[in-house]
């Protein structure tokens, strides 16, 4: 909404300049058909981009529900949804249709405006931090300056949501459950925005774009291990604090099902929830590729020489390992206590988070990175 | 072109203002302050000050309107459910803010030109604005980083204010009432 | 017959360069401004449309049963009756969470344009922010040991 791309004087051009035009057989053919307007090929490919995108968050929306399900199962020995499709691939798509033909209930005690404003607002937030995700060099709607920090000031506006709508619910367990996921987000973006920045620090770019081409080469170049410690402490803290940004266990309190019921979406039904459900899960792709990008080379092949796999395969098999990754924490960890989640993160991550960025700023002032 | 869109973003920052005003209840009126502040902030992008512009999302949409949140939940908020829409004050805020638009309007609309950013002057990006604050030798040089510092020393002192407000409430909370307080 | 034969490649030229004007000027058009906007407004349109055609067509497809008084009590215990309002005070510690927040979310920002500065800073930049964060963890340690980061009671 607020990164208008016009070059200026004293800024070089590239910082804040939109990504260069798609080259692809598409793109080319477009271009081709639109002859010398190329203002038109332009929007028809922008707007195929958006469609993709949106088509991206819902798709991969069901395909997290179906693994969550599958790799929850294989965990415990289950085996999980079987009979819809192969190995239960259709489940989601069953799940959402029930969903959709599901009632929608409206207890007579909620505040009517926010109970019905929110379930819009993390659905929002999530398709706009994808817009700023490099999917490869052209593969990317927008290349802002500010991409990193735009992604964290969306996921803090749907910490907002969950608020409002625990209030608007006016039931004990929402309420419980939202002023807990809201003073867990809040503390952890704390630690949250200081590893962005060490991210920063350590590759001395700003936009996405640069700061995967700053791990070109050899999977040693992924800031994850070049920057000696830093790099594995600053992605460690990084899956830490998303974990608890996304309310996922070992620290979902928001929803913690034994003790709350269903947290702060206890009073929402039908496709009201299912929102609050799917935005959860583009969020947590969205997550999982924030940390491909800034740690682990983004679209770029660990070897050049499997360059010939095209760059968004790439991203998606290190954004669907960690995925995977936070999936294996919820069966591992048992849930905290509210007062350990913000001891952790009040004496230890965000001290921890603040040193390593000094050291980060040390190794680079030593010319080590 | 551009200006279209500042038209939308204060046609949305008004309507929200108003409603912002007419809520009855604290946390609505909060909410339509957030959708203030985003549209100022999309205004901020417009002017090519597009870190002011997240910083307002992140700083005031996220945390400062939070705080505010908070502030409501934990002062009791079941009594303002009838909070009165106006006051006796209102006639008299009525007028004055009306005057108030109307020269605002007059003022906006005689200067469309300057609704947008000038394309010449210097973006407020994050790499500009970090050159003109952390620039310690040269022509460059402003020293601005004594401002910096002393924003520090402004951040310790609301921290100190923050535990000490907030650890007299506590103490005198769980004097008053043991049993009130969901943790 | 020459003379007619090079007024007529003149003419030629002369048409051709007035096509290439008219193509320049196409070209000339500035989109910038709008090749700005444009991606991210249908973005933020997409972004309001899908949740909103979602629950539209729920709408449509669903069926609303009759509501009764027990369906539309919000949901506590299986018991009739709502014990009390959820309008509950919260502890103040909540306050100290987002006003504890507010200050290192502050913090932060004012961080970035350091970060993104450092390359060009080096050693002095360095200082800045040493000078900075011995400040601010001066206050942390306040918190520390005033007992405001302890969170059980």
């Amino acid at each position: 909404m607020s990164e208008p791309a016009v070059p200026s004087a004293l800024e070089p051009a590239s910082a804040t300049e939109t990504v260069a035009a798609p080259t692809s057989a598409i793109a080319d053919w477009i271009r081709d058909l639109c002859g010398d307007q190329e203002w038109l090929a332009w929007v028809v490919i922008t707007l195929i981009g958006l469609g993709a995108l949106a088509a991206l968050a819902s798709v991969s929306a069901m395909v997290l529900v179906w693994m969550e399900r599958k790799v929850s199962a294989h965990m415990q020995l289950r085996l999980g949804p079987m009979r819809t499709g192969w190995h239960g691939a259709l489940q989601p798509m069953a799940d959402g249709l029930k969903l959709l033909f599901k009632e929608g209930l409206l207890p007579r005690t909620t505040d009517l405006f926010s109970y019905l404003l929110a379930p819009f607002i993390p659905m929002a937030t999530a398709l706009l931090a994808l817009a700023v995700i490099p999917f490869s060099e052209t593969w990317q709607l927008a290349d802002p300056e500010l991409g990193i920090i735009y992604v964290a000031a969306l996921s803090g506006m749907s910490v907002f949501a969950i608020l409002i709508g625990s209030w608007g619910s006016n039931n004990k367990y929402s309420l419980l459950g939202g002023m807990r996921a809201a003073a867990q987000a809040l503390s952890y973006e704390i630690s949250l925005l200081l590893v962005l920045m060490t991210a920063v620090l350590m590759s001395g770019e700003t936009a996405m774009q640069a700061i995967v081409q700053s791990q070109e080469g050899y999977f040693w170049n992924w800031w994850l291990i070049r920057a000696p410690g830093v790099g594995f402490i600053a992605f460690i803290a990084f899956i830490i604090s998303a974990t608890a940004e996304l309310n996922r266990a070992p620290f979902d309190f928001a929803e913690s099902e034994s003790e709350l019921t269903g947290g702060f979406h206890t009073e929402y039904a039908g496709m009201a929830f299912a929102m609050f459900f799917l935005a959860e899960y583009v969020h947590l792709l969205v997550a999982a590729c924030l940390g491909a990008v800034l740690f682990l080379g983004g679209y770029l092949p660990p070897v050049p020489a499997l360059a010939f796999i095209p760059g968004p395969v790439w991203l998606l098999v290190k954004a669907f390992g960690l995925v995977f990754l936070f999936m294996w924490f919820r069966w591992t960890f048992p849930r905290l206590r509210i007062d350990q989640l913000l001891n952790l993160e009040w004496k230890f991550l965000m001290p921890v988070a603040l040193l390593n960025l000094l050291a980060a700023g040390a190794l680079r002032g030593w010319g080590w990175l | 072109m551009l200006t279209v869109y500042f038209w939308l973003f204060s046609l949305i920052a008004v309507l929200c203002g108003f409603s912002l005003l007419t809520a009855r209840h604290p946390i609505s009126a909060a909410v339509s302050l957030i959708g203030v502040m985003l549209a100022i902030s999309g205004i901020y992008g417009l002017l090519d000050a597009p870190f002011l512009g997240i910083a307002q999302i992140l700083v005031y949409a996220g945390a400062i309107m939070m705080l505010v949140v908070f502030v409501i939940m934990v002062l009791n908020s079941a009594k303002d459910r009838t909070t009165p829409r106006g006051s006796s004050y209102s006639w008299i805020g009525l007028p004055l803010g009306a005057l108030m638009s109307i020269v605002i309007i007059a003022g906006v609309g005689r200067s469309a030109e300057a609704l947008t950013a000038d394309p010449d002057a210097v973006q407020g990006t994050a790499q500009n604005i970090g050159r003109s604050l952390f620039t310690f030798s040269g022509d460059a040089a402003t020293g601005w980083y004594v401002l910096f510092e002393v924003v520090g020393l402004v951040l310790l002192a609301a921290m100190v204010g923050a535990v000490v407000l907030a650890k007299r409430s506590l103490s005198s909370i769980e004097a008053d009432e043991p049993a009130e307080g969901a943790h | 017959m020459n003379a007619l034969w090079t007024a007529l490649v003149a003419a030629q030229a002369d048409a051709a360069e007035v096509a290439v004007e008219v193509t320049k000027q196409v070209e000339v058009v500035d989109l910038s401004a709008f090749k700005a906007v444009f991606p991210l407004t249908v973005l933020v349109l997409i972004a309001l449309a899908v949740p909103l055609g979602m629950m539209a067509l729920s709408w449509l497809l669903r069926r609303n049963n009759p509501s009764n008084p027990e369906k539309d009590l919000p949901y506590e215990c299986g018991l009739r009756a709502v014990v009390g309002s959820a309008d509950e005070r919260f502890s103040v510690k909540f306050y100290l969470i987002a006003m504890l927040f507010l200050v290192f979310d502050l913090e932060v920002a004012f961080l970035y344009p350091w970060a993104v500065q450092f390359k060009h800073g080096g050693w002095g930049m360095l200082g800045v922010l040493l000078v900075f964060l011995v400040m601010l963890e001066a206050g942390y340690l306040y918190l520390y040991r005033k007992g405001a980061l302890d969170w059980d009671d």
